[in-house]
């Protein structure tokens, strides 16, 4: 069947091993039954890579994947990273927003593929069909910012759009991420060491066509229609005028939600010099969307007036980078937290996961379990911004002991360390935490303990939060636009998919593919690192109550996590263990998962 | 490919680059903070609540005066909104390589919009070499540039005008690789709408209106690169390059 509409049915499959490269094309079947973005290349990553594959060999695939409705104008488009993780050993996905995804779709492909090891340091750069493996031993060791710049002058393209890793990734640190447009990151689960391990230093995109659409008059009206819901909204103006930082300060004072000192406190009155508000007065200097998008929630600035950091140019705080880079390591103020920010950025590490490392460190030498000593002499103390600041160099450049014990991660930390430490870690399915207390954003638990990947604070907060989500995320869109949305995201979503691509898809056929992909990565976990109820059980600080702040007390009991688990997986029809049962694989379709469950 | 040319163009003198100043300078006083930003625009709302969309669409009176476009690039968020509202109008769906307006983001943090500024001398149509008759010209009422005949245009293979436009604005069509021109939507920009839907936290980045005598050649003649030394300077002071410290 021809695609109608949204998908061209072309991938491109490029072996670095061998340098050959080739197209392949998928129908209209396949599409509908797994959408595309994350659904569609979670199918490749469980059909082409083996059972028990090593995530940094030449056999694990790194898959880009764009999604139907991006390069349209339909708002929020986010480019979905697919891999075999690194850090949990099951499934590695990772989004990013800004132009590659719509650029991706405009140069005529809907995914990339890309499988072996190149023999030296290379990129890739696409230009429409023309595709080139080029030498990057001139861009050995440069940061993202510097990649990025010289990629783009080498190419000639000022206007294409890159994937690129820092020296993390080089280094095959597992906490390294994939930035994009100098601070935008597909930062989780080890996607720049999947990239490094490929000896990949980058990936240029650049399109000169555009999509074609099934009904242009009815997407376009279905198009506009979400674009007015959103202009209309009135949440849409605090996200336009602070981004994501807006939820700095009403998380640190009265959601007392804000991750502080590794998930001790959630209350924290001092991110009032570190908060949204601040950073509007002292800091921003400019807004910056992603194309197509009404909300402009990045913001670009220059400190000022600081001695070390005299015109440092940086974009955030966003609200997971100004937690984890502030208040959960005791930062207080912007002179602190923007400088580690930038520093992930351009180095290519995972701002969040290396600050759950780097806050889970220090943690553990307030309690006196690890010494100065194991950390190559670096004072970590909570607040030390000196000690901080060589503990992400330490990360990404994997220097010395600290670099090697940190750049694990925090649930591999804690393994080796041992003794007490895994009762002050902080993560969930062996993957450090996001920056939302899980005992007070009560939401946030489903997301980290029982969401496809594990630790992400995105995964949708209950099962049919995180089955609409995923359909969404397959999409390619960004979920922030849905919280202008709100009840109607489902609809417009569907009223644009079926414009789009000339689909018919109902609310029930919406849930059944929400329930199938989430079941599809479910068995891919399990499959790889053996997901089942015991690895989803959250850690052990959720039953600890908040002990301040206006909701002082907040914890989780075990019955109330096993009742979550028992209604999520009863939700999927899984079964007791949280294993997808052969009935429910037969009846989503998903026959081909069927070994997953068979030891 | 026309990017190359943008490039191989781009010496820099003095004298343009002040212009580049004057332009993205002319948006908002350097030292405000996105705070003060939009504090003043509250205060210029409340002031002149009247200000909202010009009715473009209303009956005009018999000699309508001719209109430019206008862009106040600092407040630009880099949203692509024009480009995809142009395409859709022009050719039908979200296509920004044929669009007739452009942003670039570069050194990822600064946003550059191109604009046909619909200058009174129009030295594309100075450039075009055809004969006897010229492929475009300057429509007198309209300001735009139209084609006399399609047909007579040799494309990416002349590239005079392309070449002659003083803000390195003109591109090729990547399909039939012909000049795309702004015609302003026949008098109602469909990038300005979609902009000030876009834009409204941020200030005013596109506008179309008359302007007496043309646009200034220290607006017009502002190339990209100009634009993004200017944008970088002013936004970014003390570090005016924009790289990493």
């Amino acid at each position: 069947m021809a695609h109608k509409g949204g998908n061209f049915g072309k991938i491109l499959d490029i072996d670095l091993s061998s340098g050959k490269v080739s197209t392949k094309t998928f129908d209209e079947a396949l599409a509908r039954k797994f959408i595309g973005g994350t659904g569609l290349a979670t199918y490749y990553l469980y059909t082409e890579v083996p059972k028990g594959t090593d995530p940094m060999s030449p056999a694990n695939l790194l898959i880009f994947a764009s999604g139907p409705l991006c390069g349209t104008e339909c708002p929020g488009n986010r480019l979905s990273v697919n891999f075999k993780s690194p850090i949990s050993g099951g499934l590695g996905n990772a989004y990013v927003g800004g132009g590659v995804s719509s650029e991706m779709k405009f140069a005529g492909w809907d995914m990339v593929i890309i499988r072996g090891k190149a023999p030296k340091l290379s990129y890739i750069s696409v230009h429409d069909d023309k595709v080139e493996i080029r030498d990057a031993s001139a861009l050995a060791g440069k940061d993202t910012y510097e990649t990025e710049e010289m990629i783009k002058e080498e190419i000639k393209d000022p206007d294409a759009k890159c994937l690129v890793i820092g020296p993390a990734g080089e280094n095959l640190v597992p906490l390294a991420c994939i930035i994009s447009e100098r601070f935008k990151a597909a930062a989780r689960l080890g996607s720049g060491a999947v990239m490094g391990s490929k000896n990949l230093k980058g990936f240029a995109v650049r399109g000169t066509g555009f999509v074609p659409v099934a009904q242009p008059e009815a997407f376009h009206a279905a198009a506009d229609d979400a674009l007015a819901q959103n202009a209309a909204n009135d949440r849409a103006p605090g996200f336009r005028q602070f981004g994501t930082a807006i939820s700095l300060d009403q998380n640190g004072w009265y959601a007392d939600t804000l991750a502080t000192r590794n998930y001790q406190t959630g209350y924290y009155p001092d991110v009032a010099n570190m908060g949204s508000e601040e950073a509007a007065r002292t800091f921003w200097q400019k807004h910056a969307a992603c194309p197509g998008c009404q909300i402009h929630c990045m913001k670009f600035g220059v400190l000022r007036g600081v001695e070390k950091f005299e015109g440092l140019v940086a974009e955030g705080p966003e609200y997971e980078s100004g937690v984890m880079e502030g208040s959960n390591i005791g930062m207080s103020a912007l002179e602190e937290s923007m400088p580690l920010i930038e520093l992930c950025d351009a180095l290519g590490i995972d701002n969040v996961g290396s600050g759950n490392a780097v806050s889970f460190t220090m943690e553990l030498v307030q309690r006196g379990i690890l010494k100065a000593d194991d950390l190559d002499g670096i004072d970590a103390q909570f607040g030390n911004f000196e000690a901080a600041y060589k503990l992400f160099e330490a990360i990404a450049y994997k220097k010395g002991k600290a670099g090697a014990l940190l750049g694990k991660g925090t649930w591999a930390m804690a393994q080796e360390i041992g003794g007490d430490a895994p009762k002050y870690m902080c993560a969930a399915r062996k993957q450090g935490i996001a920056a939302w207390d899980p005992r007070t954003s009560r939401g946030m638990l489903p997301t980290y303990a029982l969401g496809p990947r594990g630790g992400v604070h995105t995964d949708g907060a209950s099962a049919k939060g995180i089955a609409d989500r995923v359909v969404s995320s397959s999409c390619c869109l960004c979920y922030f636009i849905h919280g202008t949305w709100g009840a109607k995201t489902n609809s417009n979503i569907m009223a644009m998919l079926n414009t789009l691509c000339g689909y018919t898809i109902n609310d029930a056929e919406y849930e059944t593919l929400g329930k199938r992909i989430i079941t599809l990565q479910r068995a891919y976990s399990h499959r790889e690192a053996g997901d089942n109820r015991q690895s989803d059980m959250p850690f052990a600080r959720v039953y600890e109550p908040m002990p301040e702040g206006p909701k002082a007390g907040a914890k989780w009991t075990p019955e109330e996590v096993k009742k979550l688990q028992d209604d999520y997986y009863a939700y999927f029809g899984w079964d007791d263990n949280g294993v997808p049962t052969e009935a429910c694989l037969k009846k989503l379709g998903l026959d081909f998962c069927l070994d997953s469950i068979k030891g | 490919m026309n990017e190359e040319k943008e490039g191989q163009q781009s010496g820099v003198s003095r004298r343009n680059f002040l212009r580049g100043s004057i332009v993205t300078v002319a948006a908002a006083v350097p030292a405000l903070t996105l705070m003060e930003k939009a504090e003043a625009a509250s205060r210029a709302k409340q002031q002149a609540p009247a200000s909202a969309p010009k009715p473009a669409a209303a009956p005009a009176p018999a000699a309508k005066p001719a209109k430019s476009l206008l862009v106040f690039r600092k407040n630009c968020t880099g949203c692509h909104s024009c480009e995809y509202a142009c395409s859709l109008y022009h050719e039908g769906v979200v296509y920004p390589a044929a669009a007739r307006v452009h942003v670039r983001r570069v050194k990822g943090i600064v946003d550059v919009v191109s604009i046909c500024w619909h200058c009174t001398d129009a030295p594309c149509v100075e450039a075009c070499p055809i004969t006897p008759k010229k492929a475009i010209y300057k429509d007198k009422e309209t300001n735009v540039i139209k084609y006399l005949d399609e047909k007579l245009c040799l494309g990416i293979k002349c590239n005079k005008c392309v070449e002659a436009c003083p803000p390195q604005y003109l591109r090729i069509h990547p399909k039939t690789g012909k000049p795309l021109f702004c015609d302003l939507c026949g008098g109602d920009p469909r990038c300005v709408k979609a902009c000030n839907r876009q834009a409204r936290e941020t200030g005013e980045v596109l506008r179309c209106d008359t302007i007496v005598g043309g646009v200034h050649r220290s607006f017009r003649d502002v190339t990209p690169d100009d634009a993004v030394e200017g944008l970088l300077k002013n936004l970014y002071y003390p570090n005016a390059d924009g790289g990493r410290r």
